[in-house]
């Protein structure tokens, strides 16, 4: 649907990006002056590429950025500060859906009169949302749209984008440095760094391909998708079956039948060859080591295919010369927690 | 009040008004190349503009009436179409205005300056043009400093005298301002009771006109920032 295909952005000329994306919500995550925000901005037609070109639906995109029909949510919000919140709303091209109906699905129907110094961050970035829906935009753009949001109020305005973005029939681009915020969000991943694309695809495979603090500043992630088959009421356990197999995780709000994302830090993964008896980890899936991969000379990766799907063990180098670990080898992954997404 | 006196203050106020009616949009065309466009020459034209408050007034005028006299270049061009700024009104506004534009054009350009341009490209992406991103960003934006240049201005305008009586001299009903009848007065035997009636019509003059201007920035900046709490300290 949207196909970008450029070379050379605002202060770096030699970056080259190539990627498509369809309906539906692609992150876009890598290191601060990985060159996100200057590769959004060429989308948004604020800056422009050294050469290249970006169509949506098979049309180039107009020059100008006032006639891309595009809606953007910056890091910080801009509002119009001498304008109410219904007149910041009604900015955008004026759309199908009226200012007040959006601000009642965004949560902000009290706040219309209001102007924009009297609200937080997380509402402004409300507003900006309802107007970039306002303008029934053709490709929405996200750049770190919760940076500059209280933590305490980050899970809300994020759930809310899920929801009005993931079932999109529109091309949605959300760039962040939070591999979180991709993993709670996105269907596909880009990941990028010095100007280039390093990996890009369906998220969990994607994430799979990645290494490091640059993409993942609070460690390692993998994520394997489930669905809620049991609840057990008496200790609020989820019974979560990972296709033939299956993890006990606290029940919180979900509910049999959820399709759920199992999120895994691969610090809390222990990797044995049988499965283990009297241990308190309850949770262990079998599975079949696909790489090995040796980082430095005393820590490794282990990614261990599991049920179609890769779940990352960090490990002592030590540990795979002590336990003859190899390709194709099975091997359980056992870990205690996850975060259900 | 004589009608003397009367005759004076109405003409001050005709003067610095019409000064005004020219300068303060000439200001802002100016005050928006400098604040928002980059252009060869751009430090040379801001320079310039600068000039008639660092020149000495007279030489202000000098140059008006070797440009605008009767026997200047631009006086003989527009001789034919009846528009003369020799000796009258006219030319009192076109010397008080081009002496209160440096003062004009400065708050009106920092105004334009402290415009986030980050709006800019907010409503760009929303899909506003060029003339809608001014109507609605830099226009009401730029209120405070029009204001402020404008009162400014007025005073300036309103105290003019040496390129006044340069370019058109002091010839009572026609270019004879405040400062100019003051000026005569004091040379007159007779004039000391018009001194001290035009120095205080000048003053409380100038007084209105300050706090007004005072009250009207207040209410700019609250009807700007949206904090309807601002209140005047």
């Amino acid at each position: 649907m949207l196909e970008v295909k450029i070379k050379g952005t605002r202060g770096n000329p030699s970056a080259q990006y190539q990627f498509d994306a369809g309906p539906g919500i692609t992150a876009i995550v890598g290191p601060s002056g990985a060159g996100k925000t200057s590769l959004l901005r060429v989308i948004a037609g604020l800056d422009h590429p050294v050469s290249g070109t970006i169509s949506l639906g098979g049309i180039a995109m107009p020059q100008r950025a006032e006639h891309r029909q595009i809606g953007m949510v910056f890091q910080e919000p801009r509002l119009l500060p001498h304008y109410t919140v219904q007149q910041n709303i009604e900015l955008g091209r004026s759309g199908v859906i009226s200012a007040k109906q959006l601000a009642d699905q965004l949560g902000i129907s009290d706040l219309i009169e209001r102007f924009p110094h009297s609200l937080s961050g997380g509402e402004k970035q409300r507003v900006m949302i309802g107007r970039a829906l306002f303008g029934a935009p053709k490709l929405m753009l996200f750049d770190e749209p919760l940076s500059a949001i209280d933590p305490r109020l980050k899970a809300d305005l994020l759930t809310l984008i899920r929801t009005h973005f993931a079932q999109a029939n529109i091309p949605v681009l959300y760039v962040t440095h939070q591999m979180e915020e991709a993993a709670q969000l996105a269907q596909n991943l880009i990941a990028i760094d010095q100007g280039k694309i390093v990996a890009q695809g369906p998220l969990a495979q994607t994430m799979a391909q990645l290494d490091g603090p640059a993409f993942f500043e609070n460690g390692i992630t993998s994520l394997l998708s489930g669905t809620v088959t049991a609840i057990d009421a008496e200790f609020d356990l989820a019974t979560i079956g990972v296709g033939a197999q299956h993890v006990d995780l606290p029940r919180k709000a979900l509910n049999v039948g959820d399709q759920v994302r199992l999120r895994i830090w691969a610090r809390d993964v222990l990797l044995s060859k049988k499965r283990l008896e009297g241990v308190s980890a309850r949770n262990q899936l079998q599975g079949e080591i696909e790489t090995i991969r040796l980082f430095d000379r005393s820590q490794a990766d282990v990614l261990v295919r599991v049920e179609g799907e890769i779940v990352r063990a960090r490990v002592m180098a030590k540990t795979i010369a002590d336990l003859q670990m190899v390709v194709g080898q099975s091997t359980y992954v056992v870990f205690k927690s996850a975060s259900v997404e | 009040m004589s009608a003397e006196i009367w005759s004076i203050v109405l003409l001050s106020l005709k003067v610095s008004f019409f000064a005004l009616c020219w300068a303060v949009p000439v200001s802002f065309g100016l005050a928006y190349l400098l604040a928002r466009k980059r252009f060869v020459g751009r430090r040379l034209l801001s320079a310039v503009i600068m000039l008639p408050l660092v020149m000495p007034p007279v030489v202000t005028g000098l140059v008006l009436l070797y440009g605008f006299g009767p026997t200047g270049p631009i006086g003989q061009l527009l001789a034919p179409l009846g528009i003369s700024f020799a000796f009258n009104a006219a030319g009192a506004s076109l010397a008080a205005g081009l002496v209160a534009l440096p003062l004009i054009v400065r708050p009106i350009r920092l105004s334009l300056e402290a415009v986030d341009p980050d709006l800019d490209e907010a409503l760009e992406v929303a899909g506003k043009m060029g003339w809608q991103r001014f109507t609605m960003l830099y226009f009401p934006m730029s209120l405070p400093g029009i204001v402020a240049g404008g009162i400014l201005g007025f005073a300036k305008a309103l105290g003019e005298f040496g390129a006044t009586i340069t370019f058109v001299a002091n010839i009572p009903g026609e270019t004879q301002t405040f400062s100019l009848a003051i000026h005569s007065a004091l040379q007159r035997f007779d004039g000391e009771q018009m001194v001290l009636m035009l120095s205080l019509v000048s003053i409380s003059i100038s007084v209105i006109a300050v706090l007004g201007s005072e009250y009207l920035l207040n209410w700019l900046q609250v009807r700007l920032s949206g904090d309807r709490s601002v209140r005047h300290a």
